[in-house]
């Protein structure tokens, strides 16, 4: 009790003094950031089974955790759990890799997070959660304002990522098909309401702006009679007029932002990308035919729009992204919803590959200051449910991806207090990293000193003993 | 009856177990305020009584007419406001709206059934009834209300029952009086196709002739409280099913936990969650607890909070139990399609009785069980305190503090017998929806359907598809019975608010995509939309442009008027006066206005003598041909119209409403 009260003071106190830092529209740059990493957020939403994703070795002795684990998830794999045989084999279809001594199992189709491991870009941390109820909105709304104490009636309040952005000065872009909230950015004044001044909605970064009608239109005095013309020329300066007589504490003011944001960024990424030319590889993810279609064109759509921000980050002014992906709610048939999932993201020449190679071979120097983080709002159950699938837990692995991460495997990735309660109904992953911390050092290695702004409170949250984050990004 | 009386006391322990004597006053001396039963104290039973009246229930016990408060000899949402008060002993935050007119009729309509197509004589009529009267013929759970939804030539109400199912029959038939004689257009409305439940429904909710609210409600229901997804594997059949059923129950009356119950055991929640799998079987269960938990937590509003590890360990896995035996399975359609129904077997299901929230629940299937649970489940305080705001919340108010959460769980706890019906009409004429600090972030479909209705003047329109919603709604990444966050529901307010891209979408539809709203016919049925028919000439049968300006306002932003100003006006009178933007016209017609480009801001407008403002009057004043006998000077008028209406569509106005 007396942990909330104090972290509550500091997370008023410290989102108040950001908030009033805020300013009304997207940012310019006022002061350069201690690093130009790019942080790339993508929100595995629904809950995903990352132990369907890392494994442990599958044992054949009875009390051991490799037993364990392998005869209670057999069914995700449709496996009968005392098929031994069909276990073990299983178990070989993995990549098997080892750091400090533990060794495990990489999902076969999962091929370029293989060889990222191996490369020592990706940091494995166990057991982290934001929330001790297995609520999907509840802790999908924690997860995204990066804050383990909010409640259920705390919607409007402001993202982790859009806080960090605004403390960088920077802009945060939205890849998704809606705004996410972890990017709403702090309310100018109210801790308890969010600004979304710098947050661009970069959706479809090749259909950003408003239809401004061409004045030079081929059609001689066609500009006088076009109705395209009549009623483009009409907004246009509506809008201009309004936003001056319309108070910015106005709830309509929210529209006339999106009007400035969208005519003036879209303006200047249209122009721009008109000579950025889509790799075929990236084009190749969402178009049908192609051999190497994704299964979520959703996600395809949100590669491609990485690579354009990155074409277009001096217009932008942005170092923080927001993707996602959906659909990892797996309470039946695990196989053949998650490895889709799975092999989209990480698979060998799939969605954060290509993107690796085309920002190589297009955009040099970009890809290297990428970090990807992938995580989701909780974990699942140790046990695989009677449906093929698991059902809602608590702890999860996260990763943390790029050639700035210090990889390697951070927690017990494997806690061994969890064989026997592998066979009991219900149990799960026990949290012991609040995501809390994660996400601090993530803001400290972006800009140095952030943390206690952006996630106020965080060292007063749960750190699994042993494990130390501070040098997770160098 | 013990149910009953169980009942009463639960809301009686759970609100405040006072009665109130006036200071100085005898308890059966006197006939006080609210005090219904004459039983010399104004309590709690005064409020049920009250409601009981209010909503056409047979009072449990006598009704006095002399405790009437407002002096409107009757007994109803008054006297049951002024009992919870006393009950209360302090202001419960609401209290029956009392400036009701015009505007508060059209925000109701607006936000409950989209707009719904009243003409402004019946909108006139419900804004000088009383607004308790006014608003029980406003909403309705009858599938059809003329007053709402007046029949149009075709009359539907011939030919169908209602029901979204009816509905896509009588519109994929070869019926002679099938308006669609196209086989594709019919096959659309195929209710065993992916398309059917999508196409039937935005029919339902635009046609003339049905009843709006029926229909906002029933989208409501099953894209957002109880959603079910086509993309999770939910067949078209058993979703128009789950969509009639629920909203059946609705049309019976019945209480709302039986109707969340009826939905909670259709055949598409058993397809969406899975469920249709859990089996007992030699003592084992097999099976998820996906809908076991959601039940709870979507339906009921249940989060847990009261014993996370009871909940999780005792309510969610024997309500998983209890799941156990509900058949319903995917055939081809060779075989008849997936089974449009669930039917509940006791061979596999957990028939001992289970503890579900300190609750014995028996049941010898599933649907005994369920509907069992779900009478426990409603009186749950989780529930009680969560359900209300839930209701409002998604449909009315991004804007609920807590004093307006309070007083809706007032309301909600207040009802001898939940009905969100009652629920609904009380919370519509009340103080917290006329709030002036209410505010309703607009989604897609609030948006696009308020204003399609607004703009469709009769069913040929949509028979004709002169003004396609689909791709409107497509462009915006929504259609109906694939909800965003599956079955957490639908795109909110708060998502279309915030994201710059629904806005870009709307704001390229008046310019880009002017011919969405330009168009006025399609097809050769003949048919040409003519505004003439609703908008009121003045007393010369002339159509001033700023009269029609001013009654375009409030069809489509329906705000009284409260931001419409210099600027709107001078915009709209432009365009309707000469079909040309304000910058065009105001450079044809002074000297002084080299640059159609030029920006007029509210001060250049503001002063009567300024030369700008001088010719906006002029425009103001001019006279709009709606009703030529000219065919084509009538088309151009019309299209002036939709011009001015692609106009408004684009303001700030149109993307959240306000109260008062």
């Amino acid at each position: 009790m007396k942990r909330i009260t104090r972290r509550a003071f500091l997370r008023y106190s410290a989102l108040a003094g950001l908030s009033l830092a805020g300013s009304q529209f997207p940012v310019k740059i006022h002061a350069a950031p201690d690093s130009d990493t790019i942080l790339v957020i993508i929100m595995l939403a629904g809950g995903p089974d990352m132990r369907y994703l890392i494994v442990p070795p599958y044992e054949s002795s009875s009390g051991t955790y490799g037993n364990a684990f392998w005869t209670a998830r057999a069914r995700t794999y449709g496996i009968s759990p005392d098929n031994a045989e069909a276990l073990a084999a299983k178990w070989e279809e993995y990549h098997h890799l080892e750091s400090s001594g533990t060794i495990f199992g990489i999902h076969a189709r999962c091929g370029w997070l293989r060889d990222q491991f191996v490369a020592g870009n990706v940091a494995i941390i166990s057991n982290v959660f934001i929330s001790r109820n297995r609520d999907h909105a509840h802790s999908r709304l924690r997860l995204e304002q990066g804050d383990m104490d909010a409640a259920t009636s705390d919607q409007g309040r402001s993202g982790w990522g859009g806080r960090l952005a605004k403390i960088c000065g920077k802009n945060i872009c939205s890849l998704t098909s809606s705004v996410r909230q972890v990017c709403y950015g702090p309310h100018p004044t109210n801790p308890a309401d969010h600004d979304n001044s710098n947050v661009i909605d970069a959706k479809d970064t090749r259909n950003m702006g408003l239809y401004e009608y061409d004045s030079d239109y081929p059609d001689g005095n066609s500009w006088r009679w076009n109705t395209r013309g009549i009623m483009s020329r009409a907004l246009t300066s509506y809008y201009a007029a309004k936003a001056r007589s319309l108070s910015t504490d106005s709830p309509y003011y929210r529209i006339i932002q999106h009007e400035q944001s969208v005519r003036s960024f879209g303006r200047q990424v249209n122009a721009r990308l008109d000579s950025v030319p889509v790799p075929e590889a990236i084009e190749a993810l969402y178009t049908s035919d192609s051999g190497n279609q994704l299964d979520s064109s959703g996600f395809a759509y949100q590669v491609r729009n990485i690579y354009d921000v990155l074409a277009c980050e001096d217009i932008l002014e942005t170092n923080i992204l927001s993707a996602d992906y959906d659909g990892w709610d797996n309470h039946r048939y695990m196989q053949e919803n998650i490895e889709p999932h799975l092999e989209d993201i990480l698979g060998t020449n799939k969605g954060l590959d290509v993107l690796h190679a085309q920002l190589n071979a297009n955009q040099p120097g970009k890809a290297e200051r990428l970090v990807f983080l992938l995580y989701g709002e909780f974990g699942r159950q140790l046990a695989a449910n009677g449906d093929h699938g698991t059902d809602h837990g608590e702890g999860n692995y996260c990763l943390l991806i790029g050639s700035r991460i210090n990889g390697g495997i951070y927690g017990e990735m494997f806690p061994t207090s969890e064989i026997p309660r592998f066979s009991q109904p219900g149990e799960d992953i026990e949290g012991k990293t609040s995501y809390e911390r994660v996400f601090a050092r993530l803001c400290d290695a972006i800009k140095s000193g952030s943390s206690d702004s952006v996630i106020p409170g965080w060292q007063e949250t749960e750190l699994e003993p042993g494990v130390d984050l501070s040098g997770l990004i160098s | 009856m013990k149910r009953g009386v169980l009942k009463i006391l639960f809301v009686l322990l759970f609100i405040s177990p006072v009665g109130y004597f006036p200071e100085g006053g005898s308890a059966a001396a006197a006939v006080y305020a609210g005090d219904v039963s004459h039983d010399g104290l104004t309590d709690l039973r005064d409020v049920i009584l009250s409601l009981q009246v209010l909503s056409g229930r047979v009072p449990t016990s006598p009704v006095h007419a002399d405790a009437d408060v407002d002096s409107d000899e009757r007994i109803g949402l008054a006297e049951a406001v002024t009992a919870q008060r006393v009950v209360a002993r302090q202001p419960v935050g609401w209290a029956v709206f009392t400036d009701w007119d015009e505007t508060a009729v059209r925000k109701v309509l607006q936000t409950f059934a989209y707009g719904g197509h009243p003409t402004d004589d019946q909108v006139t009529q419900w804004a000088d009834m009383n607004p308790e009267d006014a608003i029980r013929e406003m909403l309705t759970f009858s599938p059809f209300n003329e007053r709402l939804s007046p029949p149009d030539i075709d009359s539907l109400i011939e030919h169908v029952n209602g029901t979204l199912e009816s509905l896509a029959d009588f519109f994929s038939t070869a019926s002679a009086d099938n308006p669609f004689t196209d086989e594709d257009d019919r096959g659309n409305y195929n209710k065993r196709q992916w398309r059917g439940p999508r196409y039937t429904w935005l029919m339902a909710m635009r046609a003339r002739g049905l009843n709006s609210f029926y229909h906002r409600i029933g989208f409501w229901e099953t894209n957002y409280h109880m959603s079910a997804n086509h993309e999770a594997g939910v067949y078209p059949f058993p979703m128009i099913r789950h969509y009639d059923n629920i909203m059946l129950a609705h049309a019976e009356d019945l209480p709302y936990q039986q109707v969340m119950a009826r939905g909670a055991l259709n055949a598409a929640i058993a397809y969406q969650y899975g469920h249709n799998h859990n089996v007992w079987i030699e003592g084992e269960f097999r099976g998820n607890d996906d809908f076991a938990r959601e039940f709870h937590q979507l339906f009921f509003c249940n989060l847990g909070e009261y014993d996370h590890d009871y909940h999780e360990s005792v309510s969610i896995e024997h309500t998983a139990l209890a799941l156990t035996g509900i058949r319903a399975n995917y055939h081809p359609s060779d075989e008849g399609g997936p089974d449009v129904e669930a039917c509940f077997s006791s061979d596999v299901h957990h028939v001992e009785p289970v503890e579900i929230l300190h609750a014995t629940i028996t049941g010898a299937n599933a649907k005994e069980k369920i509907e069992n649970l779900a009478e426990v489940a409603i009186d749950h305080p989780e529930s009680q305190a969560n359900l209300p705001v839930m209701i409002v919340e998604t449909l009315a108010d991004d804007n609920l503090t807590p004093e307006k959460k309070t007083a809706l769980r007032w309301i909600w706890q207040a009802m001898p017998e939940k009905s969100l019906l009652e629920f609904l009409r009380t919370y519509a004429i009340s103080t917290l929806f006329h709030s002036p600090d209410r505010i309703k972030y607009h989604t897609s479909f609030d948006k696009h359907l308020f204003i399609h209705n607004q703009m469709l003047l009769a069913n040929q329109e949509l028979y004709d598809d002169i003004n396609g919603i689909q791709r409107l709604l497509s462009e915006d990444d929504v259609l109906p019975f694939r909800p965003l966050h599956n079955v957490f529901g639908h795109q909110t307010g708060d998502e279309a608010y915030n994201s710059p891209t629904i806005f870009k979408n709307h704001y390229n539809e008046s310019t880009d995509w002017y011919w969405y709203y330009e168009r006025l016919s399609y097809g050769d049925s003949g048919y040409s939309r003519q505004w003439h028919t609703v908008i009121p000439p003045n007393q010369y049968g002339l159509y001033m442009v700023k009269d029609v300006a001013r009654w375009l306002w409030q069809r489509f932003v329906a705000d009284g008027w409260k931001n419409y100003s210099v600027l709107e006006k001078a915009h709209l009178y432009a365009l309707l006066s000469t079909g040309h933007d304000l910058g065009y016209y105001l450079h044809d017609t002074l000297p002084t206005a080299p640059d159609p480009d030029t920006v007029y801001y509210e001060e250049d407008l503001s002063d009567p003598n300024a030369p700008a403002s001088i010719m906006v009057q002029n425009a103001g004043n001019s006279y709009i041909a709606l009703n030529s006998p000219d065919p084509d000077t009538r088309e151009t008028a019309n299209k002036y119209v939709q011009r001015a209406i692609a106009f408004i569509a684009a303001t700030p106005y149109t993307f959240l409403e306000e109260g008062r």
